[in-house]
């Protein structure tokens, strides 16, 4: 859309993060509002609720300190829109996309729709070109593969984000064409973030990034904007400029309480723990924008990281995201507490694209190993269980080994311990070393591991 | 065919995209595609388009029902349908009911099963068509209990359910033999004997007999170890293991097991009941679990299942003359 800009002198009222005008001519949904303080301090918002007599604007921007009868509101006539373009790689930007590094604002190539159109699903191709990151339990369980939003389940104190570092600088392609990679701050604490940003910084791969930062301490509804202008700039990379881009989000759950926040100022009826009813769309039309397309180059491959409230994975929000993304990598808390990095369970993780990545695109009996270390893998937790309880003597010898398995499986099929320099093995080596494992360390019969796994069907 | 995708993946609908073209129709040759109708809603879609699909499916299938054709309905999942429902019922300011879903989805959710059935529309020529719809349904936590659950429990003809423990063990297809029902067996009971030429109901009854009893002692063997178990206790251990990863464990990656024939499925049976059988008379006969083999019982159940289509008659006999002898039975 694209209209006049109407200027109306004074708001009639204010409430946490909405304001509300009276009066205001042929306002749409999702109209760009600028407000400029009484003080002069100018603030960004969006038309959410048109009615007969008011429209409802929620602001972007912290709301402390604005007297709304003395603020002057602009309805824009525009939808919100985001600078994107290849100039935006090494950029360091606020969640709403203005400069923090101290540069001037970037020009770009185009502004586009912030809140884009779903993809036609028939434009889509299937994704499967595997992502190689260095990480045993992705590679050889749970393989990631471009195009994909592959989440990870983490939980407080929990080294999701390290995980997802570990991720962006390992990730290898078979072209080995590398990625651009957008980082999305959303609430998280200044600590965290000059963490994940010190890894990036004096390389090469900060020219290839862009940063759109919202931290703790940044204002809450700015949170809903963050991931969208990235994902409009990822867009724009990807499939007009051909780059294969990888969007890291963290922490989502700062999402989604910001939704919830939003919601009650709404006076909204909220759904299960008092997060919106609508929260499953919301979180699609982030997530869905991820993919390949059949006439472009490019691809966006998702890495949302979000904290399980209490470690508890039925919470609404893991449980929502769950049914959105492609599977999602698990973290445990016991592996973690053992000094084991990163501390994915495999049990409970999944990567739904995996089938379509593995067999051509790493090695053709992958899918056998990678299930018979699954299901010894999980008999040897079993194991431990009865053995918590018979005591490990009490075990028959299947369980004993299958217990063994499982211990010698966390500590070295994971991955290379913290800081450890990343070996370039290829996945044959790592996913054959971890199934011989599984088979008891038979190094002279590499066939015999097939053939059992053919006998368990 | 009707598949409807609602509120569904786009990289998944993708994947049905380019999939269905190549997969070939076994009657006629040709790709599947041509018979099937594909409703694709993902999941940023409007939250009201996602409550049409399903809607929009099932009047596609009620009319070539109405052609006489038999149609099978997909949705995929219901439960993106009921948070449609609980999406628009929150954004309409109703009262909520359980769990926030409106008061209303059960009703909704009856009305939208009973659309399937067999039919006899009227007019000329006399035909008769079928809707028969098969719906997804994705329990937050894998929690049964919740609302739409449990008010689809209350209309279904029957219940595949998806258990992850039996994932986690790499047990495919993981249906769960325990919560999993049909309220149709005894229709189709006939059916089922004609085509498999054996005592179907019967092999239906001692395979769920016995794994109904591997469940018991497997609790009980976690706790006091496989060991302590009495020889005819552990034997079932064994049988059932057979059942498990051989009968009703198939492979979809294994051109000869991704499909088995009923015929087939009943040889399975028939073989690991002659052995089970035979090996309890052994050890009834004194004789201990030493002597019973189930490692070669598992060798002729391989045999035979690696057998594309339907097993010829010889191959059975085969099979279950080497079961007997892994059972330490005489001939």
């Amino acid at each position: 859309m694209s209209g006049p800009v109407r200027s109306y002198a004074g708001a009639a009222a204010a409430s946490g993060p909405l304001i509300t005008l009276t009066g205001a001519h042929r306002a749409a949904l999702g109209e760009w509002v600028a407000l400029t303080a009484k003080d002069g301090v100018a603030r960004r918002g969006q038309v959410i609720e048109v009615a007969e007599d008011r429209v409802v604007i929620q602001v972007f921007e912290e709301m402390v300190g604005l007297a709304p009868a003395e603020a002057r509101v602009a309805l824009t006539g525009a939808l919100a829109r985001a600078t994107v373009g290849r100039e935006l790689l090494g950029r360091v930007l606020s969640g709403a996309g203005l400069p923090l590094d101290g540069l001037p604002p970037p020009i770009g190539s185009a502004r586009r729709p912030v809140w884009a159109a779903p993809i036609n699903p028939v434009r889509r191709r299937k994704p499967r070109e595997v992502i190689e990151t260095g990480i045993s339990a992705v590679d050889g369980m749970n393989t990631l593969v471009r195009g994909q939003k592959l989440p990870i389940f983490s939980g407080a104190g929990l080294p999701g984000l390290e995980l997802a570092a570990r991720i962006v600088s390992g990730a290898r392609t078979p072209k080995d064409e590398p990625f651009a990679v957008i980082f999305v701050a959303l609430g998280i604490t200044e600590r965290e973030c000059r963490r994940f940003i010190a890894q990036f910084e004096g390389s090469e791969a900060m020219g290839r990034s862009v940063f759109y930062l919202n931290r703790t301490g940044d204002p809450t509804i700015e949170r809903l904007l963050a991931p969208r202008l990235a994902l409009s700039a990822a867009e724009h990379l990807a499939f007009d400029l051909g780059l294969h881009v990888l969007v890291v989000m963290a922490d989502c759950t700062n999402y989604c309480e910001a939704l919830r926040e939003l919601g009650a100022a709404r006076e909204e009826i909220p759904g299960r723990r008092g997060y919106p009813g609508y929260m499953y769309t919301d979180l699609a039309t982030i997530y869905e924008r991820a993919g390949v397309l059949r006439d472009a180059e490019g691809s966006i491959t998702q890495l949302p990281i979000l904290s399980m409230p209490d470690d508890d994975i039925t919470h609404p929000i893991p449980d929502l995201t769950g049914y959105i993304t492609e599977g999602q990598l698990v973290l445990s808390r016991e592996l973690d507490r053992r000094g084991i990095f990163p501390p994915i369970d495999v049990l409970p993780s999944l990567s739904r694209l995996m089938g379509s990545g593995i067999g051509k695109g790493t090695v053709p009996e992958h899918r056998l190993w990678a299930d018979q270390l699954y299901a010894v893998y999980a008999a040897g937790r079993e194991a431990r269980f009865t053995a918590a309880i018979v005591g490990e003597s009490g075990l028959p010898p299947a369980d004993r080994r299958a217990l063994g398995f499982a211990e010698r499986f966390e500590q070295e099929a994971g991955a290379p311990g913290v800081g450890a320099p990343h070996p370039r093995g290829d996945d044959r080596d790592r996913v054959a070393a971890a199934a011989l494992v599984a088979e008891g360390g038979s190094h002279q019969d590499p066939g015999r591991a097939d053939r059992d796994a053919q006998a368990r069907g | 065919m009707v598949y409807v995708g609602c509120g569904e993946r786009g990289n998944e609908m993708a994947d049905v995209l380019e999939e269905f073209p190549r997969l070939e129709d076994p009657r006629s040759g040709r790709p599947l595609l041509d018979r099937t109708i594909l409703v694709v809603n993902t999941s940023n879609m409007a939250v009201a388009a996602r409550e049409a699909s399903v809607y929009l499916g099932l009047t596609l299938a009620e009319y070539y029902r109405d052609m006489g054709y038999r149609v099978a309905l997909m949705a995929d999942s219901l439960s993106r349908w009921a948070e449609a429902l609980r999406e628009i019922g929150s954004l309409l300011r109703e009262m909520p009911g359980e769990e926030g879903y409106p008061t209303a989805l059960g009703n909704r959710l009856g009305k939208l099963f009973e659309r399937a059935g067999r039919a006899v529309p009227a007019g000329r020529p006399e035909r008769d068509g079928a809707v028969t719809f098969i719906s997804a349904l994705s329990p937050p936590g894998g929690d049964f209990s919740e609302p739409v659950t449990q008010a689809a429990l209350r209309v279904v003809g029957g219940l595949w359910a998806l258990d992850p423990a039996l994932a986690h063990q790499r047990q495919f297809p993981a249906v769960d033999w325990e919560t999993s029902y049909s309220l149709q067996i005894d229709e189709v009971a006939g059916w089922f004997a004609q085509a498999s030429g054996a005592d179907w109901a019967r092999l239906r009854l001692d395979t769920l007999t016995l794994l109904q009893r591997d469940r018991e002692l497997r609790e009980v063997a976690g706790l006091v170890g496989p060991e302590a178990l009495e020889d005819a206790d552990r034997l079932i251990l064994e049988s059932a293991r057979l059942v498990r990863e051989l009968l009703i464990g198939q492979s979809a990656y294994d051109p000869a097991d991704d499909r088995s024939p009923v015929k087939k499925t009943a040889a399975l049976a028939t073989v690991i009941h002659e052995f089970h059988r035979t090996a309890l008379g052994t050890i009834g006969a004194g004789r201990g679990l030493a002597t019973i083999d189930p490692a070669a019982a598992r060798r002729a159940l391989l045999e035979l299942r690696g057998i594309a289509g339907d097993p010829p008659a010889e191959a059975l006999e085969v099979a279950r003359r080497a079961a007997i002898r892994a059972a330490g039975g005489s001939r």
